[in-house]
């Protein structure tokens, strides 16, 4: 099976399956335009994702390499957050940070499949929360000048009375 | 020679060029018999230029150096004294076996061999002086009846009077106020010898522990110094300011950083990395959190504003609108303590980042003013089911999901 060289942004290489690698729509058309064959060597640089989350992005690559493609979104459908395989809940027990850079991952290197399933974690996060729940889960800081705050406020008297 | 630089400097503070000089007189060996040289002279060690030491005898009265016939063999004794004082053997090990050791025939005199033996390093330079005792007490060095000529140079009249480091000081001042003017400058070159000699010099020879001794205690005192300081600073980072005070340098030094940190309780250590934390230039605390950001994991992050607009938006369009509800109503009802607004927050249109509530505001139902967007199908839904309340509050968007937020629950 052809191999391909990935160089993360902190100069790391990693050698891995073309087709795992094709799963990237990102990769998959840089070699489709630049007309790569396997007699390359060259790595192709990824700078905009290090090597830590790199390998974890090839990990869940290689675990998912026999994938069927992951449907076209269907507008009128309502999007589940539930559908998240026992391998993928595992996968992504981790820390905030670290999501959110695979969140970035998955969105740069156009990889669907892991941007959804790691979107819905952090949907996850969310739902069946209270507000308050929510603002602790997220550290949501208050953007609001006392002005702002004092007119939603008096406009939503209705909220905080409940 | 090890001690030669020891010597060397030693030597310049006396006013006369020998390391060790005392009266002693000589005596001959004829046949089996001693005859005393009536003559008056002076033993001294002094090191030439080429660091090598010298043992000779003088006439006091002339000044000058024996010089005598010599025969091959007080050259060769000679040779032997003076090679054992340039390679003297381990202190406290007098008795043979050793490399530099005096050869079996002239260590008969087991008084001049302790002598010598000891007489290594700084050891020469506690040898006292005995004086006015010249003659009483002496021992020759001539123990070998081979030759009967007078020698140029004997190790004769060693006083056995070695003091003892710790108290010969005290003894050189004793017996300092008794002597000559000429005995006095001798002993006095003896005094400036040994206070220069900063370590006292035990026989033991204790090894020093610079730990022990450079405390922060000992340094203040010296880094206090306007010189040390000058000399200091040229090995500190750039941009960095050198204590002035000797209360700064009292506090730096014996700051709880100086110390191991290890020692501290959890309680003092958030005290002093609080400490810290005030201390620090903004710069400082920014690469402070870049390596903490590192090593502690993001537990509670704000995704809309790490992650860019469209993939924030991307997550909301997961949720449910009961949850996108209740995302828009903890930003609406927020408790006031911070007020600061961030700058990307005050042009939203054209800001990369998406807050809570201007992506919300673009998915909960919004009836008034535009169409509910597309991502959030059951939004569209309730937007076309709930238009009378919105209309209530047309100026109030906000007011939508609270009210039915509400509803629901109660």
């Amino acid at each position: 099976m052809p191999q391909i060289k990935l160089q993360s942004s902190d100069g790391e290489s990693f050698e891995i399956d073309l087709e795992v690698a094709r799963q990237s729509v990102t990769i998959k058309t840089m070699l489709e335009d630049l007309g790569w064959d396997e007699s390359d060597d060259d790595p192709v640089p990824l700078p905009n994702v290090n090597a830590a989350i790199l390998k974890k992005v090839v990990q869940w690559a290689t675990f998912h390499k026999d994938d069927p493609p992951p449907p076209e979104d269907d507008e009128n459908k309502e999007k589940r957050t539930d559908d998240i395989c026992t391998w993928d809940a595992e996968f992504l027990k981790v820390d905030q940070g670290t999501l959110f850079e695979l969140i970035l991952a998955a969105n740069y290197l156009d990889i669907k499949g892991l941007l959804d399933v790691t979107c819905k974690t952090v949907a996850n996060m969310i739902k069946g929360k209270s507000p308050e729940e929510i603002r602790k889960t997220f550290n949501i800081k208050n953007d609001f000048t006392p002005a702002e705050e004092e007119q939603m406020m008096s406009c939503n008297c209705s909220a905080t009375m409940e | 020679m090890a001690t030669g630089a020891l010597f060397g400097s030693t030597a310049t503070h006396s006013s006369s060029k020998n390391l060790v000089e005392f009266r002693a007189g000589k005596m001959h060996m004829k046949g089996k018999m001693v005859h005393p040289d009536k003559r008056k002279g002076q033993v001294y060690v002094h090191q030439s230029d080429d660091s090598l030491m010298h043992f000779c005898w003088k006439e006091r009265g002339t000044g000058t150096v024996e010089d005598e016939p010599k025969t091959d063999k007080d050259e060769e004794y000679c040779k032997k004294v003076n090679e054992y004082l340039n390679n003297p053997p381990a202190p406290g090990s007098n008795r043979g076996g050793l490399p530099g050791g005096l050869p079996p025939e002239i260590t008969g005199d087991t008084d001049l061999q302790n002598i010598l033996g000891g007489m290594s390093q700084q050891q020469p330079l506690r040898v006292q002086s005995s004086p006015g005792t010249r003659g009483s007490g002496t021992t020759t060095a001539d123990t070998t009846s081979s030759s009967a000529q007078p020698r140029p140079v004997t190790a004769a009249a060693l006083p056995s009077q070695t003091a003892p480091p710790s108290a010969a000081s005290g003894q050189q001042q004793a017996s300092g106020g008794s002597q000559s003017s000429r005995q006095q400058i001798q002993l006095s070159d003896l005094q400036n010898i040994l206070s220069s000699m900063n370590v006292p010099v035990t026989p033991t020879r204790e090894s020093v522990d610079l730990v022990q001794a450079l405390n922060p205690e000992s340094m203040i005192p010296i880094l206090a110094n306007p010189e040390v300081q000058e000399r200091l600073i040229k090995f500190l980072p750039e941009g960095e300011s050198l204590p002035k005070t000797e209360a700064e340098l009292r506090n730096t030094v014996s700051s709880p950083q100086f110390q191991q940190y290890d020692k501290w309780s959890n309680e003092q250590r958030k005290k002093v990395l609080e400490e810290i934390v005030k201390h620090s230039k903004v710069k400082q605390l920014h690469y402070a959190q870049k390596i903490i950001a590192e090593r502690v994991p993001t537990t509670s992050g704000d995704f809309t504003r790490e992650l860019p607009r469209v993939v924030s938006l991307y997550i909301f369009s997961f949720l449910d609108p009961r949850s996108l509800c209740r995302c828009s109503r903890k930003l609406l009802i927020t408790d006031p303590s911070s007020t600061q607004r961030p700058q990307w927050a005050q042009s939203k249109s054209n800001a990369p980042y998406v807050s809570f509530d201007d992506s919300l505001m673009n998915m909960v139902p919004r009836p008034v003013t535009s169409p509910p967007p597309k991502q959030s199908k059951p939004a569209t839904a309730r937007s076309d089911r709930d238009p009378p309340t919105a209309r209530l509050f047309p100026e109030q968007p906000w007011r939508v999901p609270t009210s039915e937020d509400s509803d629901n629950e109660h």
